[in-house]
């Protein structure tokens, strides 16, 4: 091949090398998968169950009926107990209640008592009353609610015979905070 | 800056205002549930007492009986009620009558005193109510009371409810029994006699005598005769006939009057008596 054809065949060829690696711009690079993760919520919740009646006077369990009639010093007492779940690393909250007073209420000396109490170290009473705290997920845990009724002994003649009283249903609400 | 740069600062940036957003509304959970409502009633106490028989005819020398059923009335749900009740005798009695309660059995009554009995609702027990009324006793009339008191008791400790007390009233007549007119000994005779006699009657102080013509017929008073006689002696003519009856006398209260005999003066006989049972 002629000098001048094969050194025009190389100009052209560097010629376009050149102009060829200009136009791609290679560059380095590299990848890596960033891992598969997730995650999960926790859980705030108060649930409750039928309550039983109990003759706090009496060695048997539970044994007082709906139907049972008081007599002067009989003491009775109504259990409810609440399921109380809460999960969550920065959980915080509180339940609150408020203590039901006696309705439609005919005795003239019946005295009734309601006490609230926790199962569970985290779940503390509250400064307010009417509350409890807790400052971290305490898994499940049981707050027990007692009504205790008390005819006195010394009810005398034929006072508080034939009498009725109720105590309304009362909200317990657990709410994070 | 690169297209990179400007898009890693966009992201940041919805991050932040996504941040603020979030903590201005303040979404919390929240779970409720209710302490269900619960009530209690209390029970009523009482007692009733029934008498029977509600009166007693007693006669003099002799007593009478009525038995008294007490019932615990108080509310048959009143699991823990047990009520004591008390019975006493109240009020006074005439001369020469007395009364006693004491504990019935099944078909009598015991000799023991009646005490307090502790029932629980629809508890039941029976009272013997006694009057007792001496031969001598001028009474006619007397009156019983009995009264029982209620009261709440707890294992042998009495404290809490009382019950009104209740009392039972049962009236007394102190009768005079008519005696039983026979027609014994007889002792009839040609002359007309006729000797009669009848039981006697406890305290009687006299007896009358009355005669008619008819056995239901208009009576008349024939004679006397003090009460320790229980026989008398009449004489009929010829054929007469004569119905006969007798009173006992108590102090001043007169019995009814005896059964009837009928005395028959005889022809050239002596007198015939038959008996009637009224």
């Amino acid at each position: 091949m002629n000098t001048m054809i094969k050194g025009s065949i190389a100009g052209a060829t560097g010629i376009a090398l050149l102009m060829g690696g200009f136009g791609t711009y290679a560059l380095w690079s590299d990848s890596e998968n960033l891992a598969a993760n997730g995650v999960q919520s926790g859980e705030l919740d108060i649930a409750t169950s039928a309550g039983v009646y109990d003759d706090a006077n009496s060695a048997a369990a539970n044994d007082w009926t709906t139907t049972d009639k008081m007599v002067p010093g009989d003491k009775v007492t109504y259990t409810q107990t609440f399921t109380v779940k809460g999960s969550g690393k920065n959980l915080k909250g509180t339940i609150a209640y408020v203590k039901p007073s006696l309705t439609d209420n005919t005795f003239a000396g019946l005295t009734h008592t309601v006490d609230i109490t926790s199962s569970n170290a985290v779940i503390t009473a509250g400064s307010t009353a009417g509350t409890f705290t807790f400052n971290q997920p305490f898994g499940t845990a049981t707050l027990t609610a007692k009504v205790t009724y008390t005819l006195p002994a010394s009810t005398a003649n034929q006072v508080d015979q034939n009498k009725t009283a109720t105590l309304p249903a009362a909200a317990f609400t657990i709410s994070q905070s | 800056m690169s297209s990179r740069t400007l898009l890693l600062a966009a992201v940041v940036g919805v991050l932040l205002i996504g941040g603020a957003t979030t903590g201005g509304t303040h979404a919390s959970w929240v779970s409720r549930a209710n302490l269900q409502p619960t009530g209690v009633a209390s029970a009523t106490m009482g007692l009733a007492a029934t008498p029977s028989p509600t009166t007693l005819s007693v006669e003099r020398g002799s007593s009478a009986t009525t038995r008294v059923t007490v019932n615990d009335t108080s509310s048959s749900a009143a699991r823990n009620l047990r009520q004591r009740v008390t019975p006493s005798l109240t009020g006074s009695m005439p001369t020469g009558i007395t009364a006693s309660l004491t504990a019935a059995t099944a078909n009598g009554c015991a000799a023991t005193a009646q005490g307090a009995v502790d029932l629980a609702p629809g508890g039941t027990f029976t009272t013997c109510l006694t009057v007792s009324v001496s031969a001598s006793s001028a009474a006619t009339t007397a009156t019983l009371n009995v009264t029982y008191a209620g009261a709440q008791v707890r294992g042998t400790t009495v404290a809490g409810w009382t019950t009104a007390a209740q009392t039972v009233t049962v009236p007394v007549t102190i009768v005079v029994v008519e005696p039983v007119l026979a027609c014994s000994p007889g002792n009839a005779s040609w002359q007309g006699s006729y000797t009669f006699s009848w039981s006697a009657t406890t305290g009687a102080t006299g007896y009358r005598v009355y005669a008619a013509t008819s056995q239901n017929g208009t009576y008349s008073l024939v004679g006397t005769v003090p009460g320790s006689q229980t026989q008398a002696t009449t004489s009929l003519d010829f054929l007469e006939t004569s119905f006969i009856r007798v009173t006992a006398v108590v102090g001043g209260t007169e019995s009814a009057r005896s059964n009837a005999i009928r005395l028959r003066g005889g022809f050239f006989t002596p007198p015939t008596c038959t008996e009637y049972a009224s």
